[in-house]
């Protein structure tokens, strides 16, 4: 039965993080990390610098040994279980390894063969993978000649080679302009559609919403893990409404108070700003109001929040007070000293 | 062998293309050969030109051979490590030794390049020598010796010494003690316990043995065919690459 059931879990977990804990020069950066990775799933880790994401990841591409507690990939020990087990995972570190002396094509082919392939397998990989990332034109440059972005696309192919199911990539967006960051995220949905595990690290929020799962990390620990969507809805943040006005008044001020009892008024430089838990019933309400007095707003924008906002008002709870985070699902909640 | 091949394939085209390491690899030594006898060899005896030119062709060579073994790949591999290769390696189904003897067979290879330049510039520039088949069959089993022996320097130095720049200078800088302690100093000239060294050290050793071979003992000062100074060059050669690929795949691949 036990059996059984480690047996189902190879085969619905990808990475299992198990009261992983390391630290450096008898500095802790990991304490009792726990992580559970269904196969398929987009998971992004985020967390401030120096909360430990890259040490965990590091540990789970098996580039670094945990001090103690159990990292398994599908099944297999990274760190112990031999090279052969290093088939099936596809790590981009953070800095850019690729060499700027070699073409792109020379980069992947170099990858490909360390890989283990011959040079007719490793040749035809790379055209494949050079088609895939659509560098196939610049091919023939020197990596130095590239842009951040065409590096960043090139040494992620180099983690996509036959065989590999998991896909980890430490802050594989810095440096990166928005419409390369977009491009990118786009490239990786594609990827994980294929059924690849995808494993990012972050501390950008935009990136993160493109995932199925997000990770808060903070201290070494896992703290808070849900889908974006669900994270947001249960921090309770609100919602702001900007409404730029001129010239403000009392009499404004009064009339978006009377809209909604549950919605707090703030005074800006430009206007006013609505704290609401529901914007797309009240901005209607608002340009009415407007109305009845003679105003006419210059802006009226809704603000939702970012999983960065979510993020700080986790981490504050946890941190700062040490009291319980907010009202999330029990399953979702994480980490030992919560 | 297809990671072996792929690391000697990327390493030897990085030798190639890096300007850097081209230049003070090749460029220094050519020079040397070129401008060196007109400065030193002014009074020599015209007879005796020709085989002066082909044993300073020798010790180009060999500082060729040095500054690419023990400067030049310590730099290269300091510098991958700076770039996070190693970290990037160490996820993937790769033997360390494979990868670092594929860094050391393309050393060789560069090597065998630059010598070939070396040796078709010394002609030009008069260097005469003698012996026949068996001979520079021995001069390239002494050359083996000494790009072993350089590349394992480097080695130990790429495991020990992080930074490109510090590791280059580092191995430039034994390179060059070496070079001016056991190699460019004639032998009857230099103290006693120089010449106990540049008879126990592998690199000026062997530079020695293939003067002796091509030139005669004239223009090395000593005749080095015994069979201790034989059996010195062939297992410090060896000793010193197995310990430069034990130290390199043990902490260059050091997981953190």
């Amino acid at each position: 039965m036990h059996m059984q059931k480690l047996m189902d879990e190879q085969q619905t977990v990808a990475i299992a993080v198990d009261n992983v804990c390391k630290s450096y020069d008898s500095e802790e950066v990991l304490c009792g990390a726990n992580l559970r990775i269904p196969v398929g799933v987009f998971y992004a880790l985020m967390g401030p610098n120096g909360s430990g994401k890259s040490t965990l990841v590091s540990i789970i591409a098996g580039t670094s040994s945990p001090d103690s507690g159990v990292v398994e990939v599908f099944g297999a020990n990274p760190t112990d279980d031999g090279i052969e087990t290093k088939r099936f995972m596809g790590y981009v570190p953070q800095e850019n390894f690729s060499s700027p002396h070699l073409t792109g094509r020379e980069n992947l082919v170099f990858f490909a063969r360390l890989f283990g392939l011959s040079k007719s397998e490793a040749e035809a990989e790379t055209k494949r993978l050079l088609d895939m990332m659509e560098l196939s034109d610049h091919a023939e440059k020197r990596v130095s000649d590239y842009s951040g972005g065409m590096r960043k696309k090139l040494e992620v192919a180099t983690a996509l080679l036959p065989g590999v199911r998991i896909l980890v990539l430490d802050e594989p967006n810095t440096g990166l302009d928005p419409s390369a960051r977009k491009d990118f995220l786009d490239f990786l949905k594609q990827i994980n559609e294929t059924g690849t595990t995808i494993l990012l690290v972050t501390h950008i929020g935009e990136d993160a919403e493109a995932a199925s799962l997000v990770g808060f990390m903070n201290c070494g620990q896992i703290v808070l893990e849900d889908s974006p969507g669900k994270l947001k809805k249960a921090s309770k943040l609100q919602n702001t409404i900007f409404i730029d006005i001129h010239p403000k008044s009392d009499q404004v001020a009064i009339a978006l108070a009377a809209l909604d009892d549950d919605c707090a008024v703030l005074e800006t430089p430009d206007g006013f700003k609505m704290l609401c838990s529901h914007p797309e019933d009240i901005v209607h309400q608002i340009v009415l109001a407007l109305k009845r007095i003679g105003c006419t707003a210059t802006r009226i924008e809704t603000v939702t929040p970012s999983l960065e906002d979510v993020f700080f008002a986790a981490t504050r709870y946890t941190a700062e007070d040490e009291i319980a985070l907010p009202e999330l699902p029990l399953d979702s909640q994480r980490g030992a000293s919560i | 062998m297809n990671t072996i091949m792929a690391s000697l394939t990327k390493s030897l085209k990085v030798f190639f293309r890096d300007k850097a390491i081209a230049s003070s690899s090749i460029m220094i030594p050519a020079v040397f050969l070129v401008l060196l006898p007109f400065i030193l060899y002014q009074d020599v005896p015209a007879e005796f030109i020709g085989g002066l030119k082909g044993a300073l062709t020798v010790s180009m060579i060999t500082l060729l051979i040095m500054s690419a073994g023990i400067g030049n790949l310590a730099g290269s591999i300091a510098s991958d490590a700076g770039r996070g290769l190693y970290e990037k390696m160490l996820s993937m189904p790769v033997k360390a030794w494979h990868e670092g003897f594929g860094r050391v067979l393309s050393v060789w290879f560069f090597c065998i390049v630059g010598s070939t330049i070396l040796v078709l510039l010394g002609f030009g520039c008069g260097a005469a020598f003698t012996g026949g088949f068996y001979e520079i069959l021995g001069c390239l089993f002494l050359g083996l010796a000494i790009a072993a022996s350089s590349t394992g320097m480097g080695l130990i130095i790429a495991a020990f010494v992080k930074g490109e720049s510090a590791a280059t200078h580092i191995g430039v800088g034994i390179s060059m003690i070496i070079y001016f302690t056991s190699i460019a100093m004639p032998y009857r000239t230099v103290p006693s316990y120089l010449q106990v060294f540049s008879r126990i050290n592998p690199i000026s050793a062997a530079n020695n043995m293939i003067v002796f071979l091509l030139e005669g003992e004239v223009y090395t000062g000593y005749n080095p065919f015994n069979l201790v100074e034989v059996s010195v060059v062939v297992l410090l050669s060896l000793g010193i690459l197995v310990a430069g690929l034990l130290a390199y795949s043990r902490f260059c691949w050091k997981k953190r």
